[in-house]
């Protein structure tokens, strides 16, 4: 098992990077308003912390890594690391087919982390 | 004495919908990246129904960084364009020092969706096609992925490329490699134009 907040803090001292500043960041998505976000994070780095909760299919496509849940074997430890432009898109449907309404919210929880 | 280098790596797209992971370990010997050049290599020319664009400006885009991470190299296009176009191998300039042994690391994402632009093609059984199905009409070769849209309860999370395979018209058929003529995906590939020295002694 890895501490996430831990995991993170090493990435970036591996690096050189010295933190400035950094917070939990975070925001719902529900199916009724598409599911779609725009987020800007140039010189800054998101590391998503609950992938293992977001729905089947759901993709996060930014400047430096993208990411598609497949929802199998995804640990819960499992930190994925974004920065720049990143866009954030539901899956069109739920696993069992359904369409996602306003009453399907995910959360998505984020380690927000600006450098010196 | 400090000689050019050609390094490349590769990528191979099977599933139209997930992006490629990167994670290279540069030679030792490779101390400087003065050039790039992001392009496709083989294997779309093989998907059916064929494509017919001689040039499509992106089918994909690369997100690089140099350096373990530490050197963002930023995001670069990849073009698809038939063997006997006149293709663009010019290198991008750039000018990254290496540290010795380091990684590449980043993700290609494909963009290369059928039917490549132009309107969705309706399944025989109704309705669109779900995205990440594979659906046939019973006659061989005539597979649709890619679009999104309601058709029934969608059984699976799949969407390999495949240059052919036989269902009935009413299937919805979950790939299944072992029964289907596999598609092996597509090739793209970086090519990395590097200053190195082969009697560089670091470690």
């Amino acid at each position: 098992m890895i501490e996430q907040l831990t995991y993170i803090h090493r990435q970036m001292k591996q690096r050189g990077i010295e933190v400035d500043y950094e917070s939990q960041y975070d925001f719902t998505l529900t199916g009724e308003e598409g599911g779609e976000r725009e987020l800007d994070f140039q010189n800054q780095f998101l590391f998503l912390l609950n992938k293992s909760a977001l729905p089947i299919g759901t993709s996060i496509i930014s400047d430096t890594n993208s990411i598609v849940v497949e929802g199998l074997n995804v640990s819960e430890d499992n930190v994925e690391e974004f920065s720049g432009r990143i866009n954030i898109n539901l899956p069109e449907k739920k696993a069992d087919g359904s369409d996602l309404t306003r009453d399907d919210v995910f959360n998505f929880l984020f380690y927000h982390i600006i450098p010196r | 004495m400090p000689h050019f280098f050609f390094q490349t790596i590769r990528a191979r797209v099977r599933n139209p919908y997930l992006p490629v992971d990167i994670s290279t370990r540069l030679p030792l010997h490779l101390t400087r990246i003065v050039g790039i050049q992001c392009r496709y290599c083989s294997g779309i020319e093989r998907i059916r129904p064929a494509i017919t664009a001689e040039i499509i400006p992106r089918i994909g885009w690369f997100t690089l960084a140099a350096n373990n991470r530490k050197r963002p190299l930023g995001v670069f296009d990849v073009r698809y364009e038939r063997p006997w176009i006149d293709a663009n191998d010019g290198y991008q300039e750039i000018d990254v020092a290496i540290q010795g042994g380091s990684m590449i690391t980043g993700t290609y994402n494909n963009e290369l969706q059928y039917p490549y632009g132009q309107a969705p093609v309706s399944n025989p059984a109704g309705g669109a096609i779900q995205a990440g199905l594979v659906i046939g009409d019973g006659s061989l070769g005539n597979i649709y992925w890619g679009a999104g849209g309601d058709f029934g309860t969608p059984i699976a999370y799949d969407g390999l490329f495949f240059e052919t395979l036989k269902v009935s018209p009413t299937d919805i058929a979950i790939v299944n490699p072992a029964t289907a003529t596999n598609y092996d995906g597509y090739i793209v590939a970086i090519y990395l134009k590097c200053l190195g020295d082969t009697n560089l002694n670091r470690s």
